[in-house]
C-alpha cells in the first residue's frame, strides 16, 4: 500500500505538491489526472524515490522510500521521457535491469517482446516514439514489480497499440497483483480501465473516487411531460445538474437507478429515459458540485 | 546490498562507460609507446654512426608528454560517466533505481578510475617494455611505480574535481567552468599571489613557506605539466609531500562530491546552479582571478591606467558571459550587477595581502640564537642536468654549527638593512652600478666583480620555522661560508662522498664500451679517490673538467644524478692507466693501420681532436704532417708521476674514426702539441680556493 500524508513539494518559489494526502491499496489500478502542472509527475517521482519531500511522509508498504534500495527494489517507474543507454538494443537494456532490479524476468521479457512484435537486437535509436514507449514498458513489467507507475504512458501510442499495452498491463496487474499507478492529462484515457480515479489540481487531489462507484453513482435522466413544469417538480431528488428545453428536462441524479425509476415512473411522464454517463460528464459534474469548473482544472 | 558500492553498478559503469575508457587507453598507450618505438626502429636517427652515444637515462619525462594527455582525457572520461546528472531524464531515472545515492556514486567512480587504472598500466608496461629494448638507456625499476603512482594521484585529483564540479552543476557549460573554477581559483589566485609577492620581494622563497601548498607546484597534474618546462622531476614524482597532499585533497574531494551528489535535486540536471545564491557565488569565484590580475598588473606597472582599463573591461565580459552562458537569459545579467562589489573587494583583499607580506618578509632577520639549522637550497629552479650526486647530497645536510648560524644571521640582518635604506634592487644587484658605469662610461671598477653567484639558503629556526633566502655574498664571504659548511663532517662528507654502486646505473668512459671493463675501472677510481687526503679530496671535487671524465648515471632515491669524474692522472694514476690501456685495446689495429696509411700515401683532410681534463682543441691537415708527432708520442707514453697529462686523441679522415690515449710528462705533452701545430697548451683550470 501507498501511502502519502500532507506532501509537499516545492520547486524554489513554485508549489508543485501542497500538503496531498492519499492512499492507494495493494492491487489496484491508480489512474491520477491533471492538467499540465498539476504535479502528477512530481508525484510519481516522490513515490519513486526520485524526489525526497519538503514536507509530509510517504511510505510504500510502510517504509519510507526515498533512500531506502529495498522498497525501491519493487518499484519500476517509467517516466514521460524515457531513458536508454546510448546505443543500447532491448537485450542490452533487459541485461542492464537486471543488474538493476533483482526479479528481473528473461523469460517474461522474451514472451512480452514476441507479443508487441519488436526486435530485441535493434537499436533503440531506430525505433520510433511509441515503438519506445512499448520498449519502457516491456523492461518495467520484465521486472516483476510491486509497484508499477506510469507517466503519460499512452502518449505516442497508436490506438491499436494503446489497446495492446493496456491490456498487458491490466492482465499484469490481474495476474500478479500489481499496484499501478497512471497519470494522464485526458481522462478518456484512463476511464476503462482503473480502479480508483484521482484528480490533481494546482499540488492537490481536489475529487478522488473508485470507478465503479463513480459510474453508478450519477444516472442521467431524459424526461418529458405533456402539461408544463419547473425544476421543483423533482424536489426531493439530489439532482446534480438540471436542464430544460421546452418539455423535455435532463436531470443528473446521484442516487440508486433501481430505486429512482419507481419514483419517476410514478410522475406519469410522456417520455422516461435513463442514458448512460461518461466518465468524464461524472466528472465534470461531481466537479461542479464541489465548485471547481472541469475546464479550468483538465483543460 | 551494500550503501556505499555495488559490484554489479560498478561493472555496469565499466560497460557504459567503455568505448570512451578503450580509446582513451588506446590513444594514451599508443603515443606513450611511440617514442621508445621510434627510438627502436630508428636509432641512426639519433645516434651518429661511428660515435659512441652516452647512455641516456630513462626518467619519468620521457613517459612524461603522452601521459599528460591522460590527465586531460580523465575529466572527459568523469564527465561521461556522470553526464546522467545534466540530463532530466537520464538524473531521474538515475535517482530511480533500488541502490542509494552513495552506492550509484561510488560504484561509478570506481568505474573511472577502474578505466583510468587500466590505462595507466598499460601504456606503462608496454612502454617499459619498449624501452628495455632501446640501446644505449637504461633506467631504475623504480620509475615505472613511480609514473604509476603519480599519474594515478593526478588522475584521481582531476576525477575528485570534475565529480564534484558536476554534483554542484547540472549543464555541460557550468560543469566545465566549476570543474576549471574548483582546479584552478586556488592555484591561479595563489600563483598571481606568490608572483606579485616575489616581485615585490625576490629574495624569498615562497616554495618554503607553508602558502607552497597554494602554488601550481603542489596540484600534482600542474606539477607534472611544470615538469616539462623546468625538467625537475623530484618537484612531482620523489616529493612525498605533494603524493600525500594530493591524496588528502583527492579524498576530501570525492568526499565532498558524494555528499553533494546525495543532497542534489534530481531536477537540478539541466540548471547551471541549485539556487540563485550559489550561482551568484560561481559568477563572482570566476571573475576574482581576473580581479587579482588586475591588482597585480597594477603593482607591476605602477598604475598603467590604459591597461588597468583593459583588463577591467575583460573581467566584466567574463563576469557577465558566464551568467548568460550558463542561465541564457540577458535579464539575468542586472542582478548580476548587484554583486559586483564582491569583486572590488576581492581585489582589495588582494592587493592588501601581498603588500603585508612582502613588508613581512623583508623585515624577516632573527638572531643568530634563534636559528637550528642552515642547508644550500636547490628548488625546483635547479636544472637537472646541473643535478650532480654532490649537490643531491649536500642539501639534505642540515647545518648546525654556530659558526654558520651567526654568519647567515648577520647576513640577514644586513640584507634587511639594505632592502629598507636601499630598496630590495640595491641588495639583488649590487654590481648593477659598476656595471652601467662600465657600460656607459667605459669605467672599470674592481668592486663590480667583488660579488659571487646568488646562493639560496633554507634556515629553519627553533621555533619550527622555514624560510628561504637568496643571498647576494660578496666572493670573499661566500668562500667563508662554503668553507664553513665543509667544517661540518656531515657536510663534508656529502661533498666528499661517491655514489655507492647500487646507486649507479651506468657507467660510461669514452672508447671504452664493455661494462666489465667500465666497471672495474670504477672500482680502480673509488679505491683511489678514497685513498686520498681530504685536502685532494676537496680540491679534486671542487675542480671542473671538460672532458674526459669517469661518467656514471644513478639514482639516490627517485632523483636522477649525472656526474663526470676527470681522469686526472696525477691523482689518479692506476685510474688513468687503465683506462688508457682499455680505450687503446678497442683501436690497437686500426690505429696502427692508420699510422702505415699516413707513412705510405698522400693522406689529406685529416682532422685531430685533442682532448684533456681540461683542454679541448685540433688541427686538421695531411697525414703524413702529422707522422712525426704522433711515433714521438708512441714512444713518450709513461705511468703518471704526479706531473704528467692524460689526453685522448681523435683521427677523422675519409670514413675512418679512431681514436687514442696517451699518458705523457707535462714536458713531453707541450713538445708534441707544438710538433702537431697546435701551439702551446693552455693551462689548468683553478680548483675553488679553500679559504682557511
Amino acid at each position: 500500500m501507498i501511502h502519502a500524508e500532507n506532501v509537499t513539494m516545492r520547486f524554489d518559489e513554485f508549489t508543485a505538491l501542497n500538503k496531498l494526502t492519499c492512499t492507494i491499496p495493494d492491487g489496484c489500478i491508480y489512474g491520477l489526472i491533471g492538467s499540465n502542472g498539476a504535479g502528477k509527475s512530481t508525484f510519481l517521482r516522490l513515490i519513486s524515490g526520485v524526489y525526497r519531500p519538503a514536507e509530509g511522509n510517504i511510505t510504500v508498504d510502510g517504509a519510507p522510500v526515498w533512500e531506502n534500495p529495498a522498497a525501491k527494489a519493487d518499484i519500476v517507474y517509467v517516466p514521460d521521457d524515457l531513458y536508454f543507454l546510448p546505443q543500447s538494443n532491448m537485450n542490452r537494456m533487459a541485461s542492464f535491469y537486471k543488474t538493476l532490479y533483482p526479479n528481473f524476468s528473461y523469460e517474461r521479457f522474451r514472451n512480452l517482446t514476441a507479443t508487441f512484435k519488436l526486435d530485441p537486437a535493434a537499436n533503440l535509436n531506430t525505433f520510433s516514439k511509441g515503438m519506445r514507449r512499448q520498449a519502457a514498458t516491456i523492461l518495467a513489467l520484465s521486472t516483476l514489480p510491486k509497484y508499477l507507475f506510469f507517466d503519460e504512458t499512452f502518449d505516442g501510442l497508436d490506438p491499436v497499440m494503446r489497446n495492446l499495452v493496456k491490456q498487458v498491463i491490466y492482465s499484469d496487474v490481474m495476474e500478479r497483483k500489481t499496484t499501478t499507478i497512471i497519470t494522464s492529462h485526458s481522462l478518456r484515457e484512463l476511464e476503462d480501465g482503473c480502479d480508483q480515479l484521482a484528480l490533481l489540481h494546482q499540488g492537490g487531489i481536489v475529487f478522488e473516487s473508485d470507478v465503479q462507484n463513480l459510474k453508478t453513482s450519477l444516472i442521467k435522466v431524459q424526461i418529458g411531460f405533456r402539461e408544463p413544469f419547473t425544476r421543483e417538480k423533482f424536489e426531493g431528488l439530489d439532482t446534480a445538474s438540471y436542464t430544460q428545453v421546452g418539455s423535455v428536462a435532463s436531470l443528473i441524479v446521484r442516487g440508486d437507478r433501481e430505486e429512482l425509476a419507481p419514483r419517476l415512473s410514478a410522475m406519469k411522464p410522456a417520455l422516461l429515459d435513463f442514458l448512460p454517463l461518461t466518465l468524464e460528464e461524472v466528472f465534470i459534474y461531481e466537479m461542479e458540485a464541489l465548485g471547481y469548473a472541469f475546464k479550468d482544472v483538465l483543460m | 546490498m551494500s550503501k556505499f558500492f555495488s559490484f554489479k553498478l560498478y561493472l555496469e559503469g565499466i560497460k557504459k562507460s567503455r568505448l570512451q575508457g578503450i580509446t582513451i587507453s588506446a590513444i594514451v598507450t599508443a603515443l606513450t609507446a611511440l617514442i621508445p618505438l621510434v627510438r627502436l626502429l630508428s636509432p641512426t636517427v639519433y645516434y651518429e654512426q661511428g660515435y659512441e652515444p652516452s647512455i641516456e637515462i630513462i626518467s619519468p619525462s620521457h613517459f612524461a608528454l603522452p601521459m599528460l594527455l591522460l590527465l586531460f582525457l580523465t575529466p572527459i572520461l568523469t564527465l561521461s560517466m556522470f553526464s546522467f546528472l545534466n540530463k532530466r531524464n537520464e538524473s531521474d531515472f538515475y535517482h530511480s533505481i533500488p541502490f542509494t545515492r552513495p552506492c550509484v556514486y561510488f560504484s561509478f567512480l570506481a568505474s573511472v578510475l577502474t578505466w583510468l587504472t587500466v590505462t595507466l598500466a598499460a601504456s606503462l608496461a608496454l612502454t617499459t617494455v619498449l624501452w628495455c629494448f632501446v640501446p644505449y638507456t637504461a633506467f631504475s625499476v623504480t620509475t615505472p611505480l613511480l609514473l604509476f603512482g603519480t599519474y594515478f594521484l593526478a588522475t584521481l585529483l582531476l576525477t575528485g574535481f570534475t565529480a564534484l564540479a558536476m554534483t554542484l552543476t547540472g549543464t555541460l557549460i557550468s560543469n566545465l567552468l566549476i570543474f576549471a573554477l574548483l582546479f584552478g581559483f586556488v592555484r591561479i589566485s595563489g600563483a598571481l599571489f606568490v608572483v606579485c609577492l616575489e616581485n615585490q620581494f625576490p629574495l624569498m622563497i615562497t616554495e618554503l613557506t607553508p602558502g607552497r601548498l597554494l602554488l601550481p607546484e603542489f596540484n600534482m597534474p600542474l606539477a607534472l605539466l611544470l615538469v616539462l618546462f623546468t625538467g625537475d622531476e623530484s618537484s612531482a614524482f620523489s616529493n612525498a609531500p605533494l603524493w600525500i597532499y594530493t591524496a588528502v585533497i583527492s579524498i576530501l574531494l570525492i568526499a565532498a562530491g558524494c555528499f553533494f551528489y546525495t543532497k542534489r535535486r534530481s531536477e537540478m540536471a539541466g540548471k547551471s546552479a541549485p539556487n540563485r545564491i550559489l550561482q551568484h557565488i560561481y559568477r563572482c569565484a570566476v571573475a576574482l582571478p581576473m580581479t587579482f590580475l588586475i591588482v597585480f598588473y597594477a603593482l607591476e606597472t605602477d598604475f598603467d591606467s590604459q591597461g588597468i582599463i583593459i583588463l577591467t573591461v575583460l573581467t566584466l565580459i567574463v563576469y557577465y558571459l558566464y551568467e548568460i552562458l550558463t542561465t541564457k537569459r540577458l535579464k539575468n545579467c542586472l542582478k548580476a550587477s548587484l554583486f559586483l562589489p564582491v569583486l572590488l573587494v576581492g581585489g582589495l583583499l588582494f592587493g592588501g595581502g601581498v603588500t603585508i607580506a612582502s613588508n613581512v618578509a623583508a623585515s624577516y632577520a632573527p638572531d643568530a640564537d634563534e636559528l637550528k639549522s642552515v642547508s644550500i637550497y636547490r628548488g625546483s629552479s635547479y636544472y637537472y642536468s646541473d643535478r650532480s650526486y654532490q649537490n643531491l647530497k649536500t642539501q639534505a645536510v642540515e647545518i648546525t654549527d654556530p659558526k654558520v648560524l651567526e654568519f647567515v644571521a648577520d647576513k640577514l640582518a644586513e640584507m634587511k638593512a639594505i632592502v629598507s635604506d636601499k630598496g630590495v634592487d640595491a641588495y639583488q644587484y649590487p654590481n648593477r652600478r659598476h656595471e652601467i658605469a662600465y657600460y656607459e662610461g667605459d669605467v672599470y671598477d674592481e668592486d663590480a666583480f667583488a660579488y659571487a653567484d646568488p646562493i639560496t639558503l633554507k634556515i629553519t629556526e627553533k621555533s619550527g620555522r622555514v624560510c628561504g633566502r637568496t643571498f647576494r655574498l660578496t666572493t670573499a664571504d661566500y668562500s667563508r661560508l662554503i668553507t664553513l659548511f665543509i667544517e661540518t663532517k656531515e657536510y663534508e662528507d656529502a661533498f666528499l662522498s661517491l655514489p655507492a654502486k647500487d646507486e649507479i646505473l651506468e657507467y660510461g668512459l669514452p672508447d671504452v664500451y664493455d661494462s666489465d671493463t667500465q666497471e672495474k675501472i670504477w672500482d680502480c677510481f673509488a679505491n683511489e679517490y678514497n685513498a686520498l687526503t681530504r685536502e685532494k679530496k676537496v680540491e679534486y671535487m671542487s675542480s671542473r673538467s671538460y672532458g674526459l671524465t669517469l661518467d656514471v648515471w644513478g639514482t639516490v632515491g627517485v632523483s636522477s644524478f649525472y656526474n663526470g669524474y676527470p681522469l686526472d692522472p696525477n691523482l689518479l694514476p692506476q685510474t688513468c692507466a687503465m683506462a688508457v690501456n682499455a680505450a687503446n685495446a678497442e683501436y690497437e689495429t686500426g690505429f696502427r693501420d692508420m699510422l702505415a696509411t699516413f707513412n705510405t700515401s698522400d693522406v689529406t683532410g685529416v682532422r685531430i681532436n685533442l682532448y684533456t681534463v681540461y683542454y679541448y682543441t685540433y688541427v686538421s691537415g695531411f697525414g703524413a704532417d702529422y707522422l712525426a708527432a704522433l711515433k714521438f708520442a708512441e714512444g713518450c707514453q709513461a705511468p703518471a708521476d704526479g706531473n704528467s697529462v692524460l689526453f685522448r686523441l681523435t683521427f677523422e679522415y675519409d670514413v675512418y674514426y679512431f681514436s687514442r690515449y696517451y699518458l705523457l710528462s707535462e714536458a713531453d705533452f707541450s713538445s708534441f702539441c707544438i710538433q702537431l701545430g697546435m701551439g702551446q697548451p693552455d693551462g689548468y683550470e683553478k680548483p675553488l680556493e679553500i679559504v682557511e
